[in-house]
């Protein structure tokens, strides 16, 4: 990849008189068929996803942004999960969560905490959810360019044991950005890998050797993800992977790379520990213990894989007798996409919201609940509290009620809303008028009631039909209502009809200095009306 | 032949099939319904006769636990108006879109519905795009402007008319696009179907691998595909002139 601009040829042959022959049998034609560039085109894909996640971070809700390299960090984040694969199940979201958010803190220690938390949940919300967005790709197949779909994730949750957890997992994707390699084929790259870890141990070039151990624990964990995605693949269908031939080879040829690998890491371990003995100095020795360190845990993982492929095939076995035993699918299936929400889509409302009271009862489970009785209910609630242990913490009853809203406040915020947003004249009528559309737009979980907005909006109006003016300064918006003469009477609400008008206040209006000046009250009898529920 | 306490136990799983963030593996109560209806043939069948008597369909799961979904007619069933009162026509029309754009993003290939181990992550936003995309192919399918009869209206168009709001605006409201897949996510989530992960993009979901039987039944639902598709001009007649 290095020296972009360099013709294939450019560089190897320096010092060479050409013949224009020469130039055609040097020219390297690469075309986009080729099977290398289209397995690189897919390699590429998630890398693309990675670049994305820094590039649109400008479009993000905040100023902090351009602080945190997401790139990196999400890098991180995968290897995390990557190698925590082999020794356990992966991580959990909350640990993904933390480990992000300590690599923001590194980047910018003298940021938020809150700032940190959505630095990370923005970084593996990023990696987890590729999987919806596909990327399109041209393929030559022999009827000529095809447009193909791939669909691939980075990272991914895999339920794991009985109790509802669920670990995160890298994909062979994922691991494949670490083994520097953008391409799919393990065992070649392992072949490889093999003559130059033989060459650099003959050599004693140990450090260089680590190296590539640490590669080949990559492609291990790989390996046990390929196999892990054939068992769970072969269970949806049994067809989908060819257990004759090509599934058997796999498996032999993922144990013997553990071999190999058990058999190469034990001659680096024995290699490393003839070096240790003859280093003095400190330093050195630390760092030769590190090495020990890592093949220890390298050698962990290839005894953790070489057990998960022995026993790849029995649980393939009972896993597919267990399915066999029960009966195949005979209903049709409906594809979601194409032949249930387009076709919703171009229904007519009358039809869609029919539909829409199926949709909900099937998704929407069983949600009944039953008080208990009433002589139950007040026994419990009229039950005196255990009292506490000596010394224990005591701990006040915790009571909802302080957080939840007053029911009215929705309703005051919405026709505040309403009246700030005022700007010429309207009547009070004409607001009434609005209210059940108001009503509809406004509400949050749960709807607010026309009937009550109405009574809130005349309330407001006469408020503002005697406006305070004492203590407001020069430039504060006001709204003044005053009575047309009219009335509104309705099934709900009679009253005199007022013209509310937005103004401004031009000067500055000190408190009263006599605080019993007289002032209007909402029972005057000018104001008379009356809300009806 | 059921006896006296095979009929507790029927009644017993039906307690536990009302608390769908409940597993087997937590409860030891659970477990052992759970487990009888997977090993005892007889008592499955009483259970799914008890069940199919309120209109409900029973999935077992020994992982999972107990996934009930609920027909057309049960009276056990969510209704509209316990979710949204006072929802219009309209309401409908885009909760139901929601509902399936979400099933959509957590399977979108037929083959992942069988993945008992598949957990989807999606967001907000993500349900919000797939909506926003079907509704932009079907306006440039569509040379005719909308129908004047708001029942005659297609539900592209009644997507389409909801406000869009910016994904992190932290007001939300069932009148916007985001707010409204919110809500349905968060239904589902109370349903024991997803899990809610994070506030990113509007929110983040993680699907639970039980939400896989909801969706079949989605998919399964014979007059539903039959409604959606209008392959029966009848009911048309029957339901379509309805005035709400």
């Amino acid at each position: 990849m290095a020296g972009t601009d360099l013709s294939p040829y450019d560089g190897v042959d320096h010092g060479f008189s050409r013949s224009v022959d020469d130039l055609d049998n040097w020219t390297v034609v690469i075309p986009t068929d080729d099977e290398s560039i289209t397995r690189r085109r897919r390699a590429l894909a998630p890398i693309q996803v990675l670049t994305d996640i820094e590039r649109t971070k400008g479009g993000l809700d905040g100023d902090f942004w351009d602080r945190y390299d997401l790139f990196t960090i999400a890098l991180a984040v995968i290897d995390q999960v990557a190698l925590a694969m082999g020794i356990s199940v992966g991580r959990t979201w909350d640990e993904a969560l933390e480990y992000a958010t300590s690599q923001a803190a590194r980047q910018a220690p003298d940021a938020a905490e809150a700032e940190w938390a959505s630095v990370a949940d923005r970084v593996v919300v990023s990696l987890v959810t590729t999987e919806v967005e596909t990327v399109d790709h041209l393929v030559h197949t022999d009827a000529g360019p095809k447009w193909r779909t791939q669909r691939f994730r980075l990272l991914y949750l895999h339920p794991t044991g009985s109790d509802g957890l669920d670990h995160l997992r890298a994909s062979e994707q994922a691991i494949n950005i670490f083994v520097e390699a953008l391409d799919i084929d393990i065992e070649a790259a392992q072949i490889a890998n093999e003559a130059q870890l033989n060459a650099l141990i003959a050599r004693g070039a140990v450090e260089s050797a680590v190296q590539i151990a640490r590669h080949a624990r990559y492609r291990s964990i790989q390996y046990q993800e390929r196999i892990r995605r054939i068992i769970a693949d072969t269970l949806v269908d049994p067809d989908t992977h060819d257990w004759l031939i090509s599934v058997p080879e796999l498996l032999e040829a993922a144990l013997a790379h553990v071999r190999d690998r058990l058999d190469a890491e034990s001659a680096l371990l024995d290699a490393v520990a003839a070096r240790r003995s003859e280093i003095d100095d400190p330093t050195r020795l630390a760092a030769a213990n590190q090495l020990v360190e890592i093949l220890r845990e390298c050698r962990r993982r290839h005894d953790d894989l070489h057990r998960h492929l022995i026993g790849a095939r029995s649980r393939l076995r009972a896993a597919l007798d267990d399915r066999f035993s029960r009966p195949p699918r005979s209903t049709h299936r409906a594809d979601i996409g194409k032949e249930l929400l387009s076709p919703f889509l171009a229904q007519s409302t009358a039809r869609a919201s029919e539909v829409a009271d199926r949709l909900l009862a099937l998704v929407g489970g069983v949600p009944v609940r039953w008080w208990t009785s009433l002589t139950e209910l007040t026994d419990e609630l009229c039950a005196p509290p255990r009292p506490p242990d000596p010394g224990e913490e005591f701990h006040p009853a915790e009571i909802e009620s302080e957080e939840q809203p007053e029911w009215w406040e929705p309703y005051e915020n919405t026709v505040d809303a309403v009246l700030g947003a005022i700007d010429e004249p309207i009547l009070l009528s004409q607001l009434l008028a609005r209210v059940d559309d108001i009503a509809d737009d406004t509400f949050e979980d749960e709807p607010l009631d026309a009937r009550q907005l109405a009574a809130t909006v005349v309330h407001a109006a006469h408020r503002a039909w005697a406006t305070r003016l004492a203590g407001r300064s020069a430039g504060d918006r006001v709204i003044v209502a005053v009575r047309t003469g009219a009335e509104i009477d309705t099934d709900d609400i009679r009253s005199d009809d007022l013209l509310l008008v937005p103004g401004e206040v031009s000067a500055d209006i000190g408190e009263p200095v006599d605080a019993k000046a007289p002032r209007h009250d909402l029972d005057d009898d000018d104001t008379d009306e009356e809300v009806g529920t | 032949m059921t006896t006296p306490a095979d009929e507790v136990d029927i009644g017993r799983f039906l307690a536990w099939a009302a608390r769908p963030r409940e597993t087997p593996a937590r409860n030891e109560d659970m477990y052992r319904v759970v487990n009888r209806y997977q090993a005892e043939p007889d008592f499955a069948a009483a259970v799914d006769r008890v069940f199919s008597g309120a209109g409900l369909d029973v999935h077992v799961d020994e992982r999972e636990g107990i996934v009930v979904t609920a027909r057309h007619h049960s009276p056990l069933r969510l209704t509209l108006t316990d979710f949204m009162k006072r929802a219009q026509p309209y309401h409908r029309v885009v909760l139901g879109a929601a509902i399936l754009a979400v099933a959509r993003t957590a399977y979108p290939e037929a083959a992942m519905i069988e993945d008992p181990d598949r957990i989807t992550a999606f967001t907000t936003q993500s349900v919000v795009d797939t909506l926003d995309r079907l509704a932009q192919a079907h306006a440039d399918a569509s040379t005719e402007d909308a129908a004047a009869d708001d029942d005659l209206v297609e539900a592209w168009r009644r997507w389409q008319d909801l406000t869009t709001a910016r994904p992190n605006a932290i007001r939300k409201s069932t009148s916007d696009r985001h707010g409204l897949v919110k809500r349905v996510c968060k239904l589902l989530t109370e349903a024991g179907y997803l899990n809610a992960r994070g506030e990113a993009d509007g929110g983040t979901w993680t699907t639970r691998p039980r939400f896989r039987h909801a969706v079949m039944a989605l998919c399964e639902d014979s007059d539903l595909y039959r409604l959606v598709n209008d392959l029966d001009g009848d009911l048309v007649e029957v339901h379509g002139g309805r005035s709400s």
